[in-house]
């Protein structure tokens, strides 16, 4: 009497099995949910999402309001800053634009120095109330489970309206007024504050450059342009962050070659810059290095 | 089997379907990756036409503005940015950001891309 019993739950529960199978594939398989202009920014393919960043850098030298940047690159996925950093350095290991890698650079320093958004004018007519804000509300279209995509942010809502505008071109500093001007970053030029001739037998004839900002915060992605008789280069700060933090950049000297290194748009020029002579622990001598630390008052 | 157990058969059957669906459609549904900014939600892709309003104003380029809103769709360029500027109507975005979409959509309706603005 009982084994009839049993058997009656066994076919309600391949019964149950059977229908969850047929269920699933047809809502994965057969019917997925319609994306089809559903998707957010953190589900963009790697090369979108590279021209996403670049747009909200250009829109940020366009507008300088920092925190709509901010939030814009939140929506990407990842830590902003990094992600900034890494498609600079990208960008200039393929060759591309001066310009690209300025705005990106632009934006990186902005996001580590705050104090460069306060003596930002453009900010004046962007208030912390003009940044695109999370609205809980039902979304416009239906909605999807955004927690699965990416951060919890996801309507870019409507601002609130802010008093009496003063025209954008009183606002905006000279320098976003003319973005094709060589700025290499918001803020004051830097100063020289040391320079120091070292020995060091495994790096010879090293320049050592470190940029600090007016926040005591490491430069990274700036240029510096280092010309000599018959040559020039130019070197970003922050490639490599593993030998000396993100402020720090590098230069091989030849010996007997004087080198002059430009920073902040040339208005930072320090010339006859030479190898020291240094001997080692077997008295032959070899190419000493130089040490220079610059920081932007 | 019997008719009874045949019917308790089939409503299981629906229920799991039940179940199955509702998993694959609002528990856990397919996620996309990869994705192009075409297929971007309304309000992003709102957001992106006003990224480049915002450097349009500064540019004042229709062709580098046309080229970069060609990323949301085959439509005309003026057509995407005529959206979003609905949209920033209709869901009361500042009027400086409402502006600048007008700015930018008047400037695309004018644009051609052979032969720059007539």
């Amino acid at each position: 009497m009982n084994a009839p019993q049993k058997a009656g739950y066994w076919y309600l529960l391949t019964g149950l099995l059977l229908g969850l199978m047929a269920g699933l594939l047809y809502a994965w398989w057969v019917a997925p949910v319609d994306f089809q202009n559903a998707s957010t920014p953190a589900s963009l393919r790697a090369d979108f999402k590279d021209e996403y960043r670049l747009l909200a850098a250009s829109a940020y030298a366009a507008n300088g309001n920092l925190e709509r940047a901010r939030v814009r690159l939140a929506l990407l996925g990842g830590d902003p800053l990094s992600m900034l950093a890494e498609q600079t350095q990208r960008l200039m290991a393929g060759n591309a634009s001066a310009e690209s890698v300025r705005l990106l650079s632009l934006l990186a320093e902005a996001f580590q120095s705050p104090t460069v958004e306060v003596a930002n004018p453009g900010n004046a007519s962007t208030s912390q109330t003009d940044v695109p804000q999370v609205n809980s509300s039902a979304s416009p279209l239906p909605t999807l489970d955004d927690a699965a995509f990416a951060p919890p942010v996801t309507q870019l809502a409507p601002v609130t309206p802010v008093p009496s505008q003063p025209t954008l071109a009183a606002l905006l500093p000279t320098r976003i007024l003319a973005p094709h001007a060589p700025s290499a970053t918001p803020g004051a030029p830097f100063a020289l504050l040391d320079q120091i001739s070292f020995c060091a037998p495994e790096n010879p004839g090293l320049l050592e450059i470190r940029l600090l900002n007016a926040a005591d915060v490491p430069a990274v992605g700036i240029p510096i342009i280092i010309t000599w008789p018959g040559g020039e280069e130019t070197i970003f700060t922050g490639l490599k962050p593993d030998i000396g933090g993100n402020g720090y950049a590098d230069f091989e000297m030849t010996p007997g070659v004087e080198y002059v290194l430009q920073l902040s748009a040339n208005t930072t020029r320090i010339t006859g810059l030479l190898t020291s002579t240094c001997v080692d622990s077997a008295g032959s001598a070899y190419p000493g290095g130089l040490q220079l630390e610059f920081q932007q008052p | 089997m019997s008719p009874q157990r045949w019917f308790f058969f089939l409503l299981s059957i629906l229920a799991g379907m039940g179940m199955g669906l509702l998993y694959g459609w609002e528990l856990n549904p397919v996620q996309y990756v990869d994705t192009a900014p075409n297929t971007l939600r309304e309000d992003f892709r709102a957001d992106y036409a006003l990224m480049v309003a915002e450097i349009y104003q500064t540019e004042q380029n229709p062709q580098n503005a046309a080229r970069r809103l060609a990323l949301l769709g085959s439509q005309p360029p003026a057509e995407i940015a005529s959206a979003a500027l609905q949209f920033s109507r209709a869901n009361g975005y500042d009027e400086r950001d409402i502006q600048r979409l007008q700015t930018l959509t008047l400037a695309l309706q004018i644009f051609s891309p052979a032969g720059g603005l007539p």
